[in-house]
């Protein structure tokens, strides 16, 4: 929704296309819950 | 170690179109840029009752970067989305307010946020050039618009901008930025009255196949394509004019401080060859024509993002007994440099990080692009292998972020100090063969950079390797008199005064207070929020005042959380002005980031995390943080409720 459809273009954030398919918006995905657990674990 | 020739440079003075004492007309507070004001009301004896007189609050809470503006007691200053407000000067009654109705959509194009630095003054004008490129005149009294003109119209790039216009004479100068993105840099001169376009000087060449741009640059264009080669216009070549424009009435020129290439890496922009004019250099044009009359550029052949748009200062200086018209700069490359303002001849020059051969640097440690300046022919003595030949991968230092970015210097004559907030990045470089450029991506030619590994000791070890200070920097003798550590980076600009003394605001959200001469902390704030821009002071009624504008945002806050306090920006932009005896109690307001709530794990296949951390890094980070640590200004995706679904 957000990265893909630009559902936050209007408040600046970028809507991407083609540049970035389905998986590597998953693999970012992947990424962001990875670092998510890293700092919930060590605060 | 030190560079410098043998001239002695001493006793700068005052310099430039001076603002009457008590006012601050210009983005430096007057034409020379040295944002130094002859007032001493507030000095080292008086600034301990120095307290907050009023305050107040923007509509927006995006990025502060504005310098604001005070002329005949009215203070103008900007918002994120180039919104103008005009304030009693005296107490902070709003008079009006000027919003440009900016599309949010243009923030998506802005590599660094939806910030403005400042304004312009003339004749009863303010002049604010939009993040949407156009460049509009208002009336100061009443805030209605009297023109307007779209300024990007110098090629289909994805150009925005956040500078501050300069006037010089009856013209007002604006540039644009976009070289992270790809772009082609070029200044533009309009003329005060009527919004006309008198001139514009493109920076770099165009497409040879294009022909001549109609521009005052097409003079001296057939030999700045000389030092170019490859299809180097294919990303536009860089160059941007986005912060630093002086004006020098006396020698009828200004100076214009010219950014990175575009991409990058000169591999990929140009073939690895030529030192590509006028990447990374200070241009000297005619004021009224716009024609080229010398440069001198400070990182021949740019290959690490070096801009020199920072800071350009004007003085006058006695130099081996001759009275010289000097300019000073301390770019992104880690050198401050004095400039003969005629000639464009590199007087002296000094380091204001440590730079070192490569042979010298210790196994594991950044390696200096170069390590001194050869002061006969002005050019940089490099370490070859910082130019990351062929496959190799290297780590650079200073680049990016700087030993200096745009967060404005200041320069005392009375102590002939330079007053620098600098800090020292380091960057990972490796060529990426395969380049092709990617729309919403930066424009490095680089191989993507991975995510920050998961070691607390490391990620704090890296954050303090970025050194940020305060350098009060003594120009004769091209070396620092004292330094102000700081724990984090992203400090703001400075002032400095004829109470001898320095403000400056920290990342840490605390404002400043340090004496000139000695460095000693004087006074301090909790503004809870960083004056990104610089402060100014003004005096209306026999009262001297201090004015911050401050909201958290820019480039370093939303990319480089990992050596940020990790602490959320204020809900909206400030303005706080402080007057001594003022009692102003100053409310706080909770900036503790948002909950984690950790999501399952999406996968625990290191390739695809990696993947991730990959492509993060050239999509995502330039907002939301390198590594996923957020400056906690927009998003931070680690502590997001809808990042899962999104
Ligand atoms: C040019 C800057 C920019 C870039 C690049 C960018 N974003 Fe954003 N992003 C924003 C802004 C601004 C918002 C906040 C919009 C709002 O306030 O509604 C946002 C919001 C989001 C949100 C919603 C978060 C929330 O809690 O509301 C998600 C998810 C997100 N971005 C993901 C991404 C991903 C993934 C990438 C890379 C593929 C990316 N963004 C790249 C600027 C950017």
């Amino acid at each position: 929704m957000v990265v893909k459809d630009g559902a936050l273009l209007a408040n600046g954030m970028p809507q991407f296309g083609a540049e970035l398919p389905d998986d590597d918006v998953e693999a970012i995905r992947a990424f962001v819950a990875d670092e998510a657990r890293f700092i919930a674990a060590t605060k | 170690m030190k560079l410098r020739n043998a001239f002695i440079i001493a006793a700068l003075a005052l310099t430039g179109a001076s603002a009457p004492d008590e006012h601050w007309t210009s983005y430096g507070r007057d034409a020379s840029e040295q944002r130094f004001s002859p007032l001493d009301q507030i000095n080292v004896d008086t600034v301990a009752q120095l307290g907050l007189a009023w305050r107040f609050d923007m509509r927006d809470g995006r990025g502060v970067e504005a310098t604001p503006l005070e002329v005949d007691g009215v203070l103008y200053v900007t918002s994120a989305w180039s919104v103008v407000y005009a304030l009693d000067a005296t107490n902070g009654k709003p008079l009006w307010e000027f919003d440009p109705a900016v599309d949010r959509a243009v923030g998506a194009r802005a590599c660094c946020d939806a910030v403005n630095r400042g304004l312009a003054y003339r004749d009863g004008r303010i002049f604010v050039a939009a993040l949407d490129g156009r460049l509009i005149a208002v009336d100061a009294k009443t805030g209605t618009q009297i023109w307007a003109t779209q300024t990007l119209d110098g090629g289909n790039w994805p150009y925005v901008i956040t500078g501050a216009p300069r006037v010089a004479g009856k013209l007002v100068l604006i540039g644009n930025s976009g070289a992270d993105l790809g772009a082609r840099g070029y200044v533009t001169a309009y003329d005060t009255d009527t919004g006309k376009l008198a001139w514009r000087f493109f920076t770099v060449p165009g497409n040879p196949a294009n022909g001549p741009d109609h521009a005052a640059s097409d003079l001296i264009m057939a030999k700045v394509a000389e030092t170019w080669a490859g299809e180097w216009w294919k990303q536009g070549g860089g160059g941007t004019v986005w912060d630093s424009i002086t004006y020098d009435a006396a020698l009828g020129q200004v100076y214009i401080g010219v950014g990175n290439g575009s991409p990058w890496n000169r591999q990929v922009r140009s073939a690895d060859k030529g030192d590509n004019w006028f990447l990374a250099s200070i241009v000297a044009l005619d004021a009224r024509t716009g024609e080229y009359r010398w440069h001198y550029q400070a990182t021949p052949g740019d290959t690490w993002d070096a801009t020199a748009t920072q800071s350009i200062i004007l003085a006058d200086a006695t130099v081996a007994g001759k009275p010289r018209k000097v300019l000073m700069q301390a770019p992104k490359n880690g050198f401050f440099y004095v400039i003969d303002r005629r000639t464009g001849k590199l007087l002296s020059a000094g380091n204001i990080v440590p730079m070192a051969r490569t042979a010298d640097t210790p196994k594991g440690a950044p390696i200096s692009w170069a390590y001194g300046i050869d002061i006969k022919t002005g050019r940089p003595l490099e370490n070859p292998e910082a130019r990351y030949p062929g496959n190799t991968r290297v780590m650079v230092h200073p680049t990016g972020m700087g030993a200096h970015s745009w967060q404005p210097m200041a320069y005392s004559p009375k102590t002939n100090f330079a007053f620098i907030p600098a800090q020292d990045y380091a960057a990972t470089f490796q060529a990426d063969p395969q380049y092709q450029p990617i729309p919403n991506a930066r424009a490095s030619g680089l191989m993507p950079g991975g995510g920050i590994p998961q070691d607390n000791a490391l990620r704090s070890a890296i954050a303090k390797s970025v050194h940020a200070k305060l350098i009060a920097w003594d120009v004769a003798a091209q070396k620092a008199a004292w330094t102000l550590d700081y724990a984090f980076a992203g400090n703001g600009g400075v002032l400095a005064t004829n109470g001898n003394l320095v403000f400056q605001s920290g990342a840490d959200g605390i404002f400043r207070a340090i004496n000139a001469v000695t460095g000693k902390l004087m006074w301090t704030f909790d503004a809870q929020a960083t004056a990104m821009g610089g402060p100014i002071t003004y005096r209306i009624g026999g009262t001297q005042y201090i004015a911050i504008a401050i909201g958290n945002g820019g480039a370093h806050w939303l990319a480089g959380g990992l050596s940020s306090p990790q602490r959320k920006a204020l809900p909206t932009g400030r303005v706080l002005v402080f007057k001594l005896g003022g009692s102003l109690v100053y409310d706080r307001t909770d900036t503790a980031p948002d909950p984690v709530n950790p999501p399952e794990p999406v996968t625990s296949d290191k390739a695809v995390l990696g993947r991730g951390a990959e492509k993060y890094g050239v999509f995502c980070a330039a907002c939301h943080g390198f590594g996923g640590i957020s400056g906690q200004v927009l998003p931070d995706l680690r502590r997001s409720p809808v990042a899962g679904d999104a």
